[in-house]
């Protein structure tokens, strides 16, 4: 048989941990309040008051003392029995002390009883509510560190963009002074060119490795940060990762735009950098005429590439308050639904409680039938009328008896209206009522 | 059943003692001649009442044993009616709670009464019957009314004739005393025997 | 919801183990976990709302009276308050509850006043000792008007303002507006001791005495049409019974017979008066023809038959001891056999009937409260527990009881609700009291 059980190890498997799930859900429903202690419970143990009382009373007459011998004894004499009456009083005085004390402890230890419940649940709300806003500090956290590591990044592409335009100065700077040197020699100029375009190409590859440094580097934080918030989206609920993963698809969508048009710029600028070779190559005039409006050029790119980033950068400041809104106004969303259905059943409650006192103050079953009992349905409209009319469901008493438990509920109508804060619908105004 | 017995302890006592005002010996009887040469019988009883003339009705109380002499007649005089001395001036008789019969002890005065009616057949009484406050009052007028025509039977057989005795039942209606405790109800369950000038 | 996530998580790990090895085992593993997890989802909807009424006692309908002008002390809303608390079905809201309620004539917005009462009654005087009085529904803020006409009792526009109250809200008929008849004695073991019968208003003031004597007076019963009291007397030294007109003092014998006469009791129809007569021996029921005076047997007994009471014009409730101790019966008012209906207790009697129930006098154990049961259940409920209450007498919507009940020795009246839930004692002139009838629903 055992041989069989190892041919099937997931069936085992299943098997076992269906076993634990029930354990588990039998353990789940024991009830691990205390009770409390009797001491707690407020009953009387002793009531030393009365005595303490007499003691005062006696020493504070004592201390008033200090005449003749025979008008001390009177006072004595007169003083025992005050003595003594006061505590016959009370002792009486106690002793209903004790009774209503006694009524107090069971009434204490009732209510002590519903407090311990009501502390329980409470306890329980509060754990959940800690929970759940430990949930969200946690996302607050995760979204913050992609704050910040989108903040890196954007730091690092602007100190790549100040590099480029600071390279492009001094590009312009080096194009002047060949301006300048160019009536010297042509091999110079050309040499210079060269050199130049050497420094240029250089530069470009530079940049280029820059670039694709920053790419990599981009491409790696992206992985980095996409294993991160793989990780947290693990932890998290399904919402907010779904949104978490829009949103970084959005700025995913974003960095690869921008660095396609980053990409794309570098491009430009290269194939301009060859034109102005070529064009430098082939004719001076037409090459100075070229880097002249090849620095025009550059220059208004630049200003609008720096204005295409600002845009982006504002946009993305947008897009993630407007993000960070939507997810904030989701959770809300979610715990007000909660909290909305816990309200609706709270106030189906206690409109029952009303209703229910409502009709037993118009209930007057004939005498003699204690033991009888009547089962009722009926449904509330909103205007406080029986819409369904009085069911009667079941009666156990004479004919008299079950005309009686009819009459309270006509006698009833109008009932208290259903709150119209929530949205009762008619399973929600519908209420069997036993009376016995 | 009582009577032979009580007639017997009379044999026993009756020669040897003179009661006085204030006996309480049980069973004794006197007899005084009276000037006019009638006799009049007391009959002692144990305890203050019978011969103690100090309350007029109502004080001959339940309890008490009361012996008889059958063939005394010599008693029977209108006078009798309001002499202290005489049996006939005691008027009321007593009776359980919820109960019209008549407890043996007050046969002798009822039949006394009877026999003084059988001899003046002008003779008129009403007897008015009682009962404490409990229970309804007119239940306990019918009541009081069924106790008052047990007496008028008994008389009956003893010789008064249906006409001269009038019965009438007033509840609870005309107490003697309103306490609200067991002697007070015994003191109102009681049939009182009227004459209208007696 | 932890129980779903582990069930998640469950569900997870085996579906990855089940992924590996292949698609049969899914089958096998999913059903349990499937229905477990069902069972547990459809648990969380809310079902109905089942609630719970036991008869035991509670608070009356919460009702809030203004101030209604004083001319009598008290006030109007004085007298309406009192009745409608000794009915036993209203809890009179302390009026510091809404300390500046408009006054009546402005507009009040009574929804808002929903949790302190379930009614408000405004009113004022009409300026000639009638009554103006509004009655609001707090539920709907629905407005009932009244006019009240002045009458020569100057309490009476208060009562009938109580009746009309009353009947809006239970749709009962009120019982406030009538009156009760009592006999009082003074000085009762004394020479001097002198019977008093006693007409006054339902809540015991306005006392006048219609009869003083010497002799007991007992059994005061109302005319159906409340003009008239028949009573029993013993002016004649022997016990008669007598009708007089309480507006005219006009007085009749209705029957002196040999015996006893006693216990009358009008039909509901007014043609006949039960009562008890001994004239054939033993006391049994009988009735007379008002009109006529003809006399017809109802018992046939060696007991003692007597305290008739009529259960509609048909037949008639009345004590009897034929079965060794007093006991309520029931007979054809054309006569017959007779049926006990108590068989709870050594002593039941006096029985008062007024809409299908039976108050009446049960002894236990040396002691005599009064108990009430219906007509048409075998149960009874017990109204009173002085150790010798008396006489109880219904009020003719069978609301409310009033009976006499020993205090401070002397015996005095009180009023009990039907559900046992108010009792009040009423002022009454110097003096024992015994017997109240209650009058019926007055026409003057």
């Amino acid at each position: 048989m055992i041989k069989a059980l190892f041919k099937h190890p997931i069936a085992v498997l299943g098997a076992i941990i269906l076993h634990i799930l029930i354990v588990g859900l039998f353990v789940l429903s024991f009830d691990w309040t205390e009770k409390p202690e009797m001491a707690e419970a407020g009953i009387p143990v002793s009531v030393l008051l009365p005595d303490a009382e007499v003691l005062q009373q006696t020493t504070t007459k004592n201390t008033v003392e200090e005449e003749s011998e025979v008008s001390k004894e009177l006072k004595k004499a007169t003083e025992a029995l005050e003595k003594k009456q006061e505590q016959q009083r009370l002792a009486t005085i106690a002793k209903k002390e004790a009774a209503l004390k006694i009524k107090q402890a069971t009434e204490k230890r009732l209510a002590e009883q519903e407090l311990v419940k009501k502390k329980l649940a409470e306890q329980k709300l509060a754990e959940q509510k800690k929970a759940e806003r430990k949930k969200i500090e946690k996302e607050k956290k995760a979204e913050q560190k992609a704050l910040e590591e989108t903040k890196k990044k954007e730091e690092a592409l602007a100190k790549e963009n100040l590099e480029k335009q600071k390279i492009e100065e001094q590009r312009i700077k080096d194009l002047a002074e060949k301006k300048v040197a160019k009536e010297k020699t042509e091999k110079e100029a050309k040499r210079k060119a060269e050199e130049k375009a050497k420094k240029v190409a250089e530069a470009k590859r530079e940049a280029q490795e820059k670039k694709d440094a920053q790419a990599k580097r981009d491409a790696q934080a992206k992985k980095n940060a996409k294993k991160k918030e793989e990780r947290k989206k693990r932890e998290k609920a399904k919402r907010l990762a779904k949104e978490k993963e829009a949103k970084e698809k959005k700025k995913a969508e974003e960095r690869a735009a921008k660095v396609k048009a980053e990409k794309e710029e570098a491009e430009r600028l290269a194939k301009k950098k060859k034109e102005e070779d070529e064009k430098a190559a082939a004719i001076k005039a037409e090459k100075l005429k070229a880097e002249k409006e090849a620095a025009e050029k550059l220059a208004a790119k630049k200003a609008e590439y720096h204005r295409k980033w600002k845009e982006a950068q504002e946009k993305k400041k947008a897009d993630a308050i407007a993000a960070e809104a939507r997810k904030k106004a989701a959770a809300e969303a979610a715990s007000n639904k909660e909290a909305l259905v816990k309200a609706k059943r709270g106030a189906q409650i206690s409109w029952g409680s009303k209703i229910q006192r409502h009709v037993k103050r118009r209930w007057h079953p004939p005498p003699g039938t204690s033991g009888k009992s009547a089962k009722v349905k009926i449904t509330v409209s909103a205007s406080g009328y029986i819409s369904s009319g009085i069911k009667v469901l079941s009666c156990s008493g004479s004919d008299e008896f079950c005309a009686s438990v009819k009459d309270a509920f006509e006698q009833a109508e109008p009932l208290p209206r259903p709150p119209s804060k929530f949205n009762f619908n008619k399973s929600d105004r519908t209420i069997t009522f036993i009376m016995d | 059943m009582l009577l032979p017995l009580l007639l017997s302890t009379l044999a026993l006592g009756a020669c040897s003692q003179n009661a006085k005002q204030d006996d309480k010996n049980a069973g004794t009887v006197t007899s005084s001649q009276g000037g006019d040469g009638t006799k009049s019988g007391t009959i002692g009883a144990g305890g203050a009442s019978g011969v103690n003339s100090n309350s007029t009705r109502g004080d001959y109380l339940p309890n008490q044993n009361v012996n008889n002499d059958p063939n005394n007649t010599n008693d029977l005089t209108l006078s009798g009616l309001n002499d202290p001395s005489n049996l006939l001036s005691k008027r009321v008789i007593y009776f359980d709670y919820n109960k019209a019969g008549i407890r043996p002890e007050y046969m002798i005065l009822i039949n006394t009464h009877a026999k003084l009616a059988a001899k003046y057949p002008q003779l008129k009484m009403r007897l008015e019957g009682h009962a404490d406050e409990r229970g309804s009052r007119e239940y306990n007028v019918a009541l009081s009314e069924q106790r008052s025509q047990s007496v008028k039977r008994l008389m009956g057989i003893q010789g008064a004739r249906s006409g001269q005795i009038k019965t009438i039942g007033y509840g609870e209606e005309v107490p003697i005393v309103t306490g609200h405790d067991k002697d007070s109800w015994q003191q109102n369950r009681r049939v009182e025997i009227k004459y209208d000038n007696y | 919801m932890r129980n779903g996530n582990k069930m998640d998580k469950v569900s997870n790990s085996k579906t990855q183990i089940i992924e590996k090895r292949g698609g049969w085992y899914i089958k096998k593993a999913f059903l349990p976990l499937f229905s477990v997890i069902f069972i547990l989802l459809s648990s969380s909807t809310y079902a109905e709302l089942e609630l719970h009424i036991s008869k035991t006692s509670d608070d009356g309908i919460p009702i809030y009276i203004a101030n209604i002008s004083a001319g009598i002390p008290g006030g109007h809303n004085g007298i309406i308050e009192a009745d409608l608390k000794r009915s036993g079905r209203f809890t009179i809201v302390n009026r510091s509850k809404i300390p500046n309620i408009a006054s009546y004539g402005e507009t009040l917005n009574a929804g808002a006043y929903q949790d302190i009462a379930d009614y408000i009654v405004r009113g004022k005087d009409n300026g000639n000792g009638g009554l103006f009085i509004e009655l609001v529904s707090t539920t709907d803020n629905a407005k009932t008007n009244y006019t009240i006409t002045a009458n020569e009792n100057p309490r009476r526009p208060a009562h009938k303002a109580a009746d009309l109250i009353y009947e809006k809200i239970t749709r009962r008929k009120g019982a406030f507006d009538t009156r009760l008849a009592y006999v009082t004695v003074t000085n009762s073991t004394s020479k001097n001791r002198t019977f008093r019968l006693y007409i006054s208003d339902s809540d015991g003031n306005n006392p006048q005495s219609i009869l003083s004597s010497r002799r007991p007076i007992m059994s005061p019963a109302w005319s159906p049409d409340g003009s008239e009291l028949a009573y029993v007397s013993f002016e004649k030294n022997t016990s008669a019974i007598y009708v007089q007109n309480i507006f005219t003092g006009a007085k009749r014998l209705i029957s002196a017979r040999e015996g006893i006469n006693g216990a009358p009791a009008w039909s509901p129809d007014g043609s006949r008066i039960a009562m008890s007569l001994s004239i054939n021996g033993n006391p049994e029921i009988y009735t007379i023809n008002t009109k006529s005076g003809a006399l017809k047997r109802i018992t046939n007994s060696s007991a003692i038959d007597t305290e008739p009471a009529w259960n509609g014009t048909g037949s008639i409730i009345f004590t009897s001891n034929r079965g060794g101790s007093p006991q309520l019966y029931r007979i054809s008012a054309n006569g017959g056999d007779a049926q006990r209906i108590t068989f709870d207790g050594k002593y039941n009697s006096a029985a008062d009937i007024a809409n299908n129930k039976i108050a009446f006098i049960s002894g236990n154990r040396g002691a005599f409260h009064v108990a009430i049961k219906s007509m048409s259940e075998s149960g009874k409920n017990m109204l009173s527990n002085g150790r010798l209450d008396e006489s109880p007498t219904l009020a003719p919507n069978g609301a409310m009881v009033a009976y006499t009940t020993l205090r401070n020795g002397q015996n005095t009246l009180a009023v009990v609700s039907d559900n046992g839930k108010s009792r009040q004692f009423l002022t009454s002139p110097a003096g024992d009291v015994r017997e109240p009838a209650w009058s019926p629903y007055l026409h003057k």
